[in-house]
């Protein structure tokens, strides 16, 4: 298991996920492969917030300025400064070593204050558990942290999604980030988030 | 390139990778510990698996009718649960069709979805009240018997029709042996048009949607009209490497694909001009001098000469006892010479005057000259006029086919407006000009793959099993082949056969796996013709709308439950794939193999016509069915396909086994047409088709543009052509039923922006909807977007408007009752030649 | 035309009517605990303690893991894990504190528990202008983390403004003065307190219209995409009636009126008793439009 950080302690790896617009072609395998993958029991159940399954991933429809239709999925940033991480009052959401944000069911009792302190609105409540659920999930937790890709990379089959370090610069990642253009959501949130939009190839 | 598909695979191996360890990892987690040690990045132990208790099965995934490759683990002795098996895209890196989309990932869902059929029901309200009680297989197939044979005795078997997507072979099994010849899919609301273009262009044997496709691997530049590519998955693989590489994809379409959204060009066309903007195109090519010369004289029938009557000049016009299947053209020596001479040089703009074989003399001019004629119709800037796009698009398209080497893909699902069949014609004379047949990153001719079918019929109406068993057919003429000379495949003949009793009554129909209302345009006539039935038996997976108004509804296998061995289509190699169970059905569901659920229906109406075909009735329990009946004719087509590779049986079901699929051959270029011939009356790519000029179907054979008349044009300022079109995820009769359908695909109209400002609607307004035709009404919610050219509606089809009683009556699915099927206002339009019918639709809109 | 990514928070976070509930409370007993220490009155402590009381209460009932409360405090304590840049952990720890200062105060007020020799310490206690003090600066520090508790909800560009702090202290006082108002109805708090509450009241009346109508013009005018959807929400949408008719025309207009009514022409126990509970409903509509109306950041538009 990869390990808690304390406050001012970096993570050796910055685990990121990329997401290539220009590559997906929203047929939203990743998202019902969440589903199934982590949250098995809600396969057949509505999320009611979002009006959506439950699933970790979110997928927004829009139109650019310019008229071209958009598909946005969006999921936990996995931020370094992240919004959830400072206003958690039990400690329960944390940083791990990995810099991907978790939770500790532990130490959580509900409160909704990282699902309201999320800006990417990336939560959502589990109706039994009442945990706040997010990328990643348990099960990817386990595939992460044996250096394995999750569900949502593996699933996509127009080999628009990855997951990698972001301090090793051979990673995948890394070097689809340094030869394509990308954006982060929200940048001017100064959340530093780990969530990459390639936007053409 | 992620690290799974550099990984080399051995025989043992076939999981690969950082997938293989994902599938331990899960495992584990699901409390499957013991199986984890066998996952390890180099692959997967399949065989310590399996003496651990796991099995490994590959399949293909049946969720649409595409065939992707799929593999599930399964731990074996354990009660059939979705926490018992698992299912993901085959990893294999050469699966010509791997990969899971948003189809194939509901096939979970749908395995133990609350809209499973469980039980054999027979209806006790009235049709499409959706009143059932749950009766017995033996009730329910003897009751079935019962009436067949009463029908079969009162109004002759023909008097019989079956139908449906995919289990054609399994419902001739009880329809052949009844007599009746009518067995007819689905084909003409979805590829006949295709077919037949392509048939009259190239022949028979190269007129199937899934034998003619590009080159992914190479692709240059693909141009996808009318086409949405959402399936097959692998194809979309492919292409997403491609554009990688640079290829450009462009989309011709009144509505914006989902797979577009991968940075594709897409060009809105107003609906059913496609014809016209192929016609555009091919006018810019020959205009601009930008096509393949060679291949025009040597590979089309453009330089073939003809008459004035738009015939084609034969040897028998020229020659006494000549042959009037043999063409002629002008060398360019001046000597006419005959198409199938060896070394022909011909003159291509050819035009003079030719002395017959009864002396007289006869203009003649060569196909390309007409063509120069017939395109002077289609400039950029009259063709702009007709689809809506501007007229500098076209010339760019036309262009950057010519100099990338492009190619314009031939399309699947294309049945929409009744001028389809021109469509085919016109996007294959581009494909023509462009001269990039079966060339690397060109058009793709796929050559069988041998497999030997379970069930077939010789032209003198010898039936044959692969077993030996064999019987003669005295009629063997569909019904709707009897009323549409060049169909594949038209259901609306069944139709008029109810209603009409035309040309002969229709009294009894039985269904498998077709979702007649959300299939077949004319809702309230499909209705009407049901009403009139005197039996109507549905065979599904899950609760169709048609269920509702079957007098019996019998719960089939879905194809995680059965063995099945077939071809794979869409690409390029010759390859066959094996669909192997997974788990049984989930716990309560008593569902039976369709062959199965058709030989007994046979055998309780006649035993000695289910004995033609070797079904017995000590076959009755379905173990035994499975182990003496389909067992044997499965191996029997694997023998028939090693011997046809000259392989060895056994080997060939190990490796279907081991990696779920076998390439027989790979990719062969420049086979078709340069040595290999169309089937077309002159071996070539008719450019002009010869098969409708010369069975008088049509005055010239050139592709034309005319208004659609499937529906009456839209002319008002509310009134909007209706479309319609597949969503990768629950864009099929199985996944459009599947709960994640319901949250992830649109079921709202789509409405551009434009139109919805002149008539005041906004963003999730109610309107209602009114078919110009069928007068059917209805309410909507809109959805106010670009994604729709202005003075078009489009909604996804199957994912809206199902209105079987369960669905109404199931809180978690009650979303899939909004929408609307866009068949309720489609009028069913067939064309009398082709036998094409149409599902687009125009339609009125207005505030509700 | 709207985003298309528009979500509000209460159907996703849930921070509902039990919320606004909470922070009604916790902005009487708050600035209450300030106005005790003008005006010590035995109901005005009982007051504030059942304020806090119900507000903890509602608080509580809001988690969704309550009953893993416990074991949440042992862990955080056990691991000394202890997350100080949360405005929500401060504001356990000043309501709990102050809690416990409110029952102390109760008890010098309750005889028969002064009859308790050792419990007379209470009394000496709440004596004590110092304790007092502390009493009030916590009251006023946890009204100001109810603001801040917003403030922070870093998802909702809406609360993220430093005004919510304020207009929570304003409306809290408000508040605390409609209390002791309703005490000078029955009888409990002398005439001359009163005059001077509604002179204050009226003041801060006038604040508390600048403030609301400030929050909703910066919003409007100058905020991001997602203040906007809440401000709108407030101004002319699902919360305009609430809002104006609320927030502005009971919660502020009404006891404006009164109190000028008040101060220029009469006093009168009636009007005095509508002008305390308009503006207890005003600040509790203050609270419910400005959380119900939380929206998030549209990713895109």
């Amino acid at each position: 298991m990869s390990t808690r950080l304390r406050k001012g302690q970096a993570p050796t790896k910055r685990m990121a996920h990329v997401w290539d617009a220009s590559k997906c072609i929203a047929c939203g395998a990743c998202v019902m492969a969440c589903t199934s993958t982590n949250n098995p029991d809600m396969m057949m159940r509505e999320e009611k917030g979002w009006n959506s399954i439950a699933s970790n991933i979110r997928r927004i429809d829009s139109v650019s300025a310019q008229g071209r239709p958009e598909v946005l999925l969006v999921q936990c940033q996995h931020c370094e400064d992240a919004p959830c991480l400072n206003t958690c009052p039990f400690g329960a959401t944390y940083m791990d070593d990995n810099g991907m944000i978790r939770l500790d069911p532990r130490m959580c009792s509900g409160c909704s204050y990282c699902v309201t302190s999320c800006p990417y609105n990336v939560r959502w409540f589990h109706p039994d558990s009442k945990l706040p659920k997010k990328c990643m999930g348990d099960t990817c937790l386990e595939l992460v942290d044996k250096g394995l890709q999750p569900a949502c990379v593996q699933s996509c089959p127009a080999g628009a999604r990855d997951y990698g370090d972001l301090n090793d610069p051979n990673s995948s990642v890394s070097v689809t980030l340094r030869t394509k253009r990308s954006r982060r959501l929200l940048e001017n949130a100064g959340t530093e988030p780990k969530y990459f939009v390639v936007e053409g190839s | 390139m992620k690290p799974t598909e550099q990984q080399a695979i051995s025989r043992r191996k076939f999981l690969i990778g950082s997938a293989a360890v994902a599938a331990g990892v899960l495992l584990a987690d699901k409390g499957w510990v013991d199986a984890q040690p066998f996952f390890t990045p180099e692959g997967v132990d399949v065989e310590g698996l399996e003496r651990a208790g796991y099995l490994v099965r590959h399949t293909i995934c049946h969720q649409c009718g595409a065939g992707c490759g799929l593999t599930a683990l399964v731990k074996k002795d354990a009660p059939p649960s979705e926490e018992n098996m698992l299912i993901f895209g085959n990893q294999h890196p050469e699966h010509p069709q791997r990969g899971m989309c948003g189809r194939g990932a509901t096939a979970p869902y749908t395995w133990n979805s609350p809209l499973r059929l469980r039980k054999p029901l027979k209806r006790v309200g009235e049709r499409g009240e959706g009143s059932f009680e749950e009766v017995s297989w033996d009730q329910a197939l003897d009751e079935i018997a019962a009436k067949v044979r009463e029908i079969v005795e009162r109004d002759g078997a023909k008097a019989m029709a079956f139908s449906t997507h995919d289990y054609k072979a399994e419902m001739q099994l009880l329809a052949w042996p009844l007599g009746s010849p009518n067995v007819i899919s689905q084909a003409s609301t979805c590829n006949t048009a295709g077919v037949v273009g392509r048939r009259w262009m190239m022949g028979s044997g190269f007129d199937h949607h899934a034998t003619i496709d590009p080159d992914y691997d190479n692709i240059r530049y693909v141009l996808f009209p009318g086409r949405s590519l959402n399936a097959p998955i692998g194809a979309v693989h492919r292409l997403a490497k491609a554009r990688e590489h640079g290829a450009k994809v462009v989309f011709l379409n009144p509505a914006h694909p989902d797979v577009a959204f991968a940075n594709s060009d897409w060009i809105p066309c107003v609906p059913g001009t496609d014809a016209a903007f192929m016609l555009g195109v091919a006018h810019v090519l020959v205009s601009e001098e930008k096509y393949d010369e060679s291949f025009v004289l040597n590979q089309t029938n453009l330089p073939f000469l003809l008459k004035a009557d738009g015939k084609p000049l034969t040897q028998e016009d020229l020659v006494a006892d000549g042959d009037a299947n043999v063409f002629a053209l002008m060398s360019v020596d001046g000597e006419i010479v005959f198409h199938d001479a060896a070394g022909i040089q011909p003159e291509l703009t050819y035009a003079g005057t030719v002395t017959l074989a009864d002396g007289s003399d006869a203009a003649v001019t060569t196909a390309w000259n007409r063509l120069v004629t017939h395109l002077a119709d289609y400039t950029p800037g009259n063709a702009a006029q007709i689809t809506g796009v501007p007229a500098a698009t076209i010339t760019r398209v036309a262009r950057d086919l010519f100099i990338m080497r492009g190619v314009v893909e031939d399309t699947w699902y294309n049945t929409r407006n009744g001028n389809d069949t021109d469509v085919i014609m016109g996007l294959m004379t581009v494909n023509a000009l462009l001269g990039n047949l079966d060339q690397v990153g060109g058009l793709g001719v796929r050559l069988g793959s041998k497999l030997p079918g379970m069930i077939g019929r010789a032209s003198d109406g010898t039936v044959s099993l692969i077993t030996g068993d064999s019987f003669l057919m005295e009629h063997t003429k569909t019904i709707d082949k009897e009323i549409y000379p060049e169909t594949n495949a038209t259901f609306d003949a069944v139709f008029q056969g109810i209603l009409d009793e035309q040309p002969y009554p229709i009294t009894g129909l039985m269904l498998v796996g077709a979702t007649i209302f959300h299939r077949d345009p004319n809702v309230a006539r499909a209705i009407e013709a049901i009403k009139k039935l005197d039996l109507l038996v549905t065979v599904d997976i899950v609760h169709q709308e048609i269920c509702d108004w079957s007098d019996y509804v019998l719960p089939a296998e879905m194809f995680l439950e059965r063995d099945h061995i077939k071809g794979i289509g869409w690409t390029q190699g010759i390859s066959v794939a094996l669909q192997r169970k997974v788990t049984d059905p989930p716990a309560g569901v008593d569902a039976r193999p369709d062959a199965w659920i058709m030989l007994e229906i046979l055998r309780r109406a006649y035993p000695q016509r289910a004995a033609m075909v070797g079904h017995y009735d000590w076959m009755s329990d379905v173990a035994t069915w499975k182990n003496e009946w389909m067992h044997p004719i499965e191996e029997l087509r694997i023998e028939g396909l090693a011997n046809a590779w000259n392989r060895d049986p056994a080997e060939v079901r190990r490796e279907l086994e081991e990696n779920g699929f076998i390439t027989f051959q790979p990719k062969q270029y420049g086979l078709t047409p340069y040595n290999r011939p169309f089937a077309s009356p002159s071996g070539r790519l008719e450019v002009y088709a010869f098969r409708p000029v010369l069975r008088g179907y049509r005055e010239h054979g050139f592709a034309t543009y005319f208004d659609p008349p499937a529906y009456t044009m839209p002319r008002a300022e509310d009134e909007f052509f209706l479309v319609n079109g597949k969503s990768p995820i629950g864009g099929s009769g199985v996944a459009g039923l599947a709960f994640p359908t319901q949250y992830l695909v649109d079921n709202r109209l789509w409405l551009n922006p434009a139109d919805a400002e002149r008539l005041g609607i906004a963003m999730d307004d109610e309107v209602e909807v009114e078919g110009l035709d069928t007068g059917w009404k209805a309410k909507v919610n809109v959805n106010v977007t670009p994604r729709v050219i202005a003075g078009t509606a489009f909604v996804y089809s199957y994912s809206g408007g199902h209105r079987q009683k369960v669905v109404a009556d199931d809180p978690r699915f009650a979303k899939l009752s909004k929408g609307l099927a866009p068949h309720w206002f489609s009028k069913s339009w067939v064309d009398p030649i082709t036998g094409s019918n149409s599902n687009n639709a125009s339609v009125r809109i207005r505030r509700a | 035309m709207a985003p298309a990514d528009l979500h509000f928070q209460v159907p996703i976070a849930h921070w509902g009517w039990t919320i606004v509930w909470f922070l009604w409370f916790v902005g009487i007993a708050g600035m209450g605990s300030v106005g005790y220490f003008f005006v010590r009155k035995a109901a005005l402590a009982y007051v504030i303690f059942g304020s806090l009381v119900l507000g903890l209460a509602f608080v509580v009932s809001h988690l969704g893991r309550w009953w893993n409360l416990p074991r949440t405090l042992w862990t955080m304590v056990t691991n000394g894990i202890f997350n100080w840049s949360s405005w929500m952990l401060v504001g356990i720890v000043l309501l709990s504190v102050h809690l416990i200062l409110s029952v102390i105060v109760v008890a010098s007020h309750i005889p028969w528990l002064q009859r308790i020799g050792w419990l007379k310490w209470t009394a000496t206690l709440s004596r004590a202008n110092a304790y007092l003090a502390l009493y009030a600066f916590l009251g006023f520090m946890a009204t100001v983390y109810s603001g801040f508790l917003l403030t922070q909800a870093s998802g909702i560009p809406l609360w993220n403004t430093s005004l919510i702090p304020i207009l929570w202290v304003v409306s809290g006082s408000i508040a605390a003065i409609a209390v002791i108002e309703l005490l000078y109805v029955f009888g409990v708090v002398e005439s001359s307190v009163s005059t001077l509450a509604v002179r204050l009241g009226l003041g801060l009346d006038a604040i508390k219209l600048l403030a609301v109508l400030a929050f909703l013009h910066v919003a409007l005018a100058y905020g991001s995409a997602g203040a906007r959807i809440g401000a709108t929400a407030m101004a002319s949408g699902e919360y305009a009636l609430m809002t104006w008719g609320g927030v502005i025309g009971i919660g502020i207009l009404v006891p404006i009126a009164i109190g000028l009514y008040t101060v220029l022409v009469k006093k009168s126990k009636p009007l005095l008793a509508i002008s305390s509970i308009a503006a207890l409903a005003g600040v509790f509509f203050l609270r419910a439009v400005v959380l119900l109306a939380g929206a998030w950041e549209p990713l895109v538009l």
